[in-house]
């Protein structure tokens, strides 16, 4: 007989998440996995009748993570309806902060958020020291913060901790699980980098409040612009941003993508059986524009569309492709069966509850998160759809990271099609992007010497206009949909990359990625949902992004009027 | 907001238009912090040092164990002793305490790293999580918060599902009446609370955050979510969201602003440990220490509105010259916090030296009172009732007569004159007010 068990709360993601797991009958194997989003805000809904100008801002509240992607996109949309570029200087800045960002957000992902569910905090108390250094020194010749002192420290310090019994985060994890498959002096070098990070971690956000104002929630990216200009034409704020850059690649060179190597060394049987590989579709709006009229062509991340992992063939991508569906989700729609491109995406939330024990109704709704598709497939977006994609458009920088990572770890392109692989990808991107920022920077500075204008002027006018900003988040395609009509939003329609990954069965009964790749996933113990989390987590789950809302004609909501 | 002892600051500040001076003529003390232990200063020394010790005996196994704790934490994260004696500075004059308290700060830091913690997401965007695991200022703050004492935190622990829950009962039982609650989102009511569910067993968010402020040792409400309501509750409210002191007969430490400035919320916990209790708030649930200046008092750029200066268009030449951002929908005149002081990311900016007008973020309602957020605050009918408006005063007055206010304070400013000045530009203004467009500024 099959078992069922259930993961809520999901943690270490940002928003509220359970995934229902199938076991069979024999063995601990998955046969179905469900995926639900159990928090509901309706931000969209919230946007309507607000003006353009503070869309923004309203939509950069989704989420505290990626804070500032819903930020561009949204000011992305009303420049698309509007038919406006930004000036060069703001392009650029805007990069910068983006790129910034999403390096933050994948160090932050690999070390705090995933790395407990690779890392056995416990194992590393007994590691030898000395051999943790020949470790450190396997894939860099320069590791970061390694030596014998250090690795020693860290290892009487986390005794200390774990005698006093004060293990805070650490408390009740999944320590000894013979699915943690790193040498003890693995786990210490790991480990070592996890605490470092935490100092690391804020200096991307440094950057980004010198050109943001703040980080998280940034406040300078204005419609037709950034604000920050008298920080961009000042040389002190620049070479602020500078010397901070060094600093992430030297952690991305000689702690991330080392750190990386290791796990994957020791993990690798898990990509060559494929173990989380889940859906074969892989999708990328594009993202980091690097032309003024914003040609996605020319885009730093690659725009397209893979099917069935035929890296051979990348499609152009067609936005009106996108439908959603809401067969599984607690919405309603006049024709269930059909799905609605997010241009004309109808909200009405009809929640239908959980079983008597607490459990999902699978059969029928389960999910606060909509099903987008394309072409009525589901796909898969973030790092993994985005190298992938890079990869098989002949781009140089990606194609030799990805062979030096395979290279150095042994293992074929298909290893990428895997939990293991998506996690090597957002390595990958981090040190990609990360590569970039210190360019991108002296370019703004060179170009500002010339050239001084940040902000695009332009007109709302008072007929309906309809934009449309498809960016890409940390975590995979973003899409904004806008509408405005006598300066005053209409209709809002978000898709983010969460929504893609984590959405419930289609009207086909399509599973959506996280629950597709969840099958065959094997559990050591049927109590410790410990690869669970290590699947879910390598899509880096973001579900305040993933639930919202639109329709301003529903019942239930009283039309908004304006102050 | 919600808690009943609300109306007494207001009353208090009729006779004294600052909140932080004292008003006991007998005595030298200018913090008011103290006054919340004792009136004598002696007094005050020997209560704190009394629960101090107390607290230690409890959650230390003995001197070795409470003098080495710190080493450990900061060793672990390559930092050394003299970074917490210059973060406890720090932290002692953001509260307004004296000198000699400093030690105390130490002491309270150390023992913080041993209260048990608890860290509840409710409808929010992990803002408030992050603005500890990234931007961390002072450094310190976090590691103290989030990497040693935390029970529950879903965003950093290491257990998920049946494991993560059992956590959360064992501490709230563990430690009744003693636990740290710090509650990060609002808290929707429609449906039943059902917008939100955490739990295998489906509990939503509403019945979960009831219990468990019942026996916290102090409730605190991080960003303007769970202060207020936010985002959730903005208009229309498409599900019912409160903030937190609706949900709870409980006293509630309010600590907005859109993410919370880590410094106010570590600054409060502080003094929680210090003196057992909430600091001094405001009519809606503040802490004063931190929330009693206008930020237009304190903005480095006043000099300019006092001037007449202003950004009229991004990027124009007075946002090179960092001019006043009020025609640019600055809510700054509006909005009590300490951003201007503290500011963010390591002293490193803050909204208004990047080129953006403050969008209010620490006031109740801003979503829908301070919006649209760029438009200049006249054409946007944002009106300042009285140019004296305390917080107290100022959070009953605003927006329930709008109009003519701001001319009162202009009198005070260059707006009036450059007004009449150009009477031309501002007819214009009158008619973009229905035809908007930033072209029209120009």
């Amino acid at each position: 007989m099959s078992r069922k068990i259930i993961v809520d709360p999901i943690t270490r993601i940002e928003g509220h998440l359970r995934i229902e797991a199938i076991l069979n009958g024999s063995g601990n194997e998955i046969t179905e996995a469900y995926s639900s989003s159990t928090l509901f805000r309706g931000i969209e809904l919230i946007l309507n009748g607000r003006a353009p100008e503070d869309a923004g801002l309203f939509a950069q509240r989704i989420c505290g993570v990626c804070t500032y992607s819903h930020y561009e996109a949204a000011t992305w949309a009303v420049e698309n309806a509007l038919g406006i570029h930004p000036p060069k200087n703001a392009r650029i800045a805007r990069n910068i902060l983006k790129g910034t960002q999403m390096v933050q957000d994948h160090l932050i992902h690999f070390y705090q958020l995933a790395g407990l569910d690779w890392v056995d905090i416990v194992s590393a108390l007994s590691a030898n020291p000395k051999k943790t250094m020949d470790l450190a020194y396997a894939y860099t010749k320069t590791p970061y913060n390694a030596s014998l002192a250090r690795f020693e420290e860290v290892k009487t310090r986390l005794n200390a901790f774990v005698k006093s019994g004060q293990l805070g985060p650490f408390a009740g994890g999944y320590w000894g699980n013979p699915s943690y498959k790193l040498p003890p002096e693995g786990n210490l070098l790991i480990a070592s980098h996890y605490l470092d990070n935490l100092n690391i971690l804020r200096i991307p956000a440094q950057i980004i409040a010198i050109l943001g104002s703040k980080d998280p929630h940034p406040q300078t990216c204005v419609v037709g612009g950034i604000s920050s200009i008298a920080d961009m034409i000042n040389p002190h704020r620049m070479d602020d941003i500078l010397f901070r850059m060094n600093k992430i690649t030297d952690f991305v060179n000689n702690a991330y993508i080392p750190d990386l190597l290791t796990a994957a060394q020791f993990y690798k049987d898990e990509a060559l059986q494929g173990i989380g590989g889940g859906l074969k579709n892989y999708l990328s709006y594009g993202a980091f524009p690097q032309t003024d009229d914003e040609n996605p062509e020319h885009d730093y991340l690659a725009r397209g569309v893979i099917f069935d992992r035929d890296i051979g063939n990348v499609m152009d991508l067609d936005e009106k492709k996108i439908t959603e569906f809401v067969t599984h989700s607690w919405y309603k729609y006049p024709n269930e069966k059909t799905g609605l491109n997010p241009s004309v995406g109808v909200t009405a939330p009809n929640y239908t509850g959980l079983n008597k024990n607490g459990s999902l109704k699978e059969d029928e709704k389960y999910s606060w998160v909509k099903s987008p598709r394309y072409e009525n497939r589901a796909v898969e977006v973030g790092p993994l759809a985005r190298t992938l994609i890079a990869y098989a458009k002949g781009n140089e920088k990606i194609k030799t990271l990805v062979d030096y990572v395979l290279k150095t770890s042994g293992l074929p392109v298909t290893a990428l099609f895997s939990t293991l692989g998506r996690t090597a990808a957002r390595g990958i991107e981090a040190k990609y992007l990360a590569d970039a920022l210190e360019p991108w920077t002296i370019e703004l500075m060179k170009n500002v010497a010339i050239d001084q204008s940040s902000w695009t002027n332009y007109d709302m006018p008072s007929k309906e206009i309809i934009g449309i900003g498809l960016d890409e988040a940390p975590r995979g395609a973003l899409g904004h949909w806008v509408r405005i009509k006598n300066k005053r939003i209409t209709h809002y329609q978000i898709v983010v990359p969460t929504t893609w990954n984590a959405s419930p069965r289609d009207g086909f009964n399509n599973p959506g990625a996280y629950e597709a790749s969840l099958v065959g996933v094997k559990l050591a113990n049927a109590s410790e949902p410990l690869e669970i989390l290590r699947t879910v987590h390598s899509f880096d789950p973001c579900l305040a992004c993933a639930v919202h809302i639109i329709d301003p004609k529903t019942d239930e909501v009283k039309k908004f009027k304006i102050c | 907001m919600g808690n009943g002892k609300g109306k007494q600051p207001l009353k208090n500040k009729k006779d004294n238009s600052s909140p932080i001076l004292n008003k006991d003529s007998k005595s030298n003390l200018k913090w008011d912090p103290l006054r919340n232990i004792a009136d004598d200063p002696d007094e005050v020394l020997r209560k704190t040092d009394e629960r101090l010790d107390n607290l230690e005996k409890e959650y230390f196994n003995d001197e070795k164990d409470k003098s080495d704790n710190i080493g450990n934490i900061f060793g672990l994260h390559g930092l050394t002793r003299r970074d917490f004696i210059k973060w406890t500075s720090l932290v002692t004059s953001a509260l307004m305490l004296p000198y000699i308290f400093k030690p105390r700060v130490a002491r309270a830091a150390n023992i913080l790293t041993r209260t048990p913690f608890i860290w509840l997401e409710m409808s929010d965007c992990m803002g408030n999580t992050e603005a500890f695991l990234r931007t961390a200022h002072p450094t310190p703050a976090e590691i103290i918060l989030s990497y040693v004492s935390v029970n529950y935190m879903e965003s950093i622990m290491a257990p998920a599902g049946y494991q993560a829950e059992a956590r959360m009962v064992e501490t709230v039982k563990k430690y009744k009446g003693k636990y740290i609650l710090v509650v990060e989102g609002a808290i929707p009511m429609g449906l039943d609370g059902k917008y939100l569910t955490i739990g295998a067993k489906g509990k939503s968010g509403l019945k979960i955050t009831q219990e468990v402020s019942k026996n916290a040792g102090v409730i605190i409400a991080a960003g303007n979510c769970a202060s207020y309501g936010g985002i959730p509750a903005a208009n229309p409210n498409p599900t019912s969201a409160v903030g937190l002191s609706s949900v709870t007969d409980r006293k509630v430490i309010n600590i907005p602003a859109c993410p919370v400035n880590a410094v106010n919320l570590v600054g409060t916990l502080i003094e929680y440990v210090l003196i057992g209790k909430p600091p001094q708030l405001d009519s809606i649930g503040r802490p004063l220490w931190a929330y009693s200046e206008r930020l237009h008092d304190t903005c480095y750029r006043r000099a300019h509105f006092e001037a007449g200066e202003y950004v009229k268009n991004w990027g124009d030449d007075g946002a090179k010259k960092q001019y006043c951002l009020y025609m640019m929908g600055c809510k700054g005149p509006f909005t009590w916090n300490n951003c201007t002081v503290v500011e963010y990311n390591q002293d490193l900016s803050f909204p208004m030296r990047a080129g953006h007008g403050c969008i209010g973020c620490s006031q109740p309602k801003f979503w829908d009172r301070m919006t649209p957020f760029e438009e200049p605050n006249e054409s946007a009918k944002i009106t300042l009732p009285m140019v004296e408006a305390t917080a107290d005063e100022f959070g009953a007055a605003l927006f329930g007569a709008a109009g003519a206010g701001i001319a009162a304070h202009a009198i005070y400013t260059g707006v009036k004159k450059k007004r009449e000045k150009k009477k031309i530009s501002k007819n214009e203004k009158n008619n973009s007010e229905k035809d908007k467009s930033k072209d029209d500024k120009k």
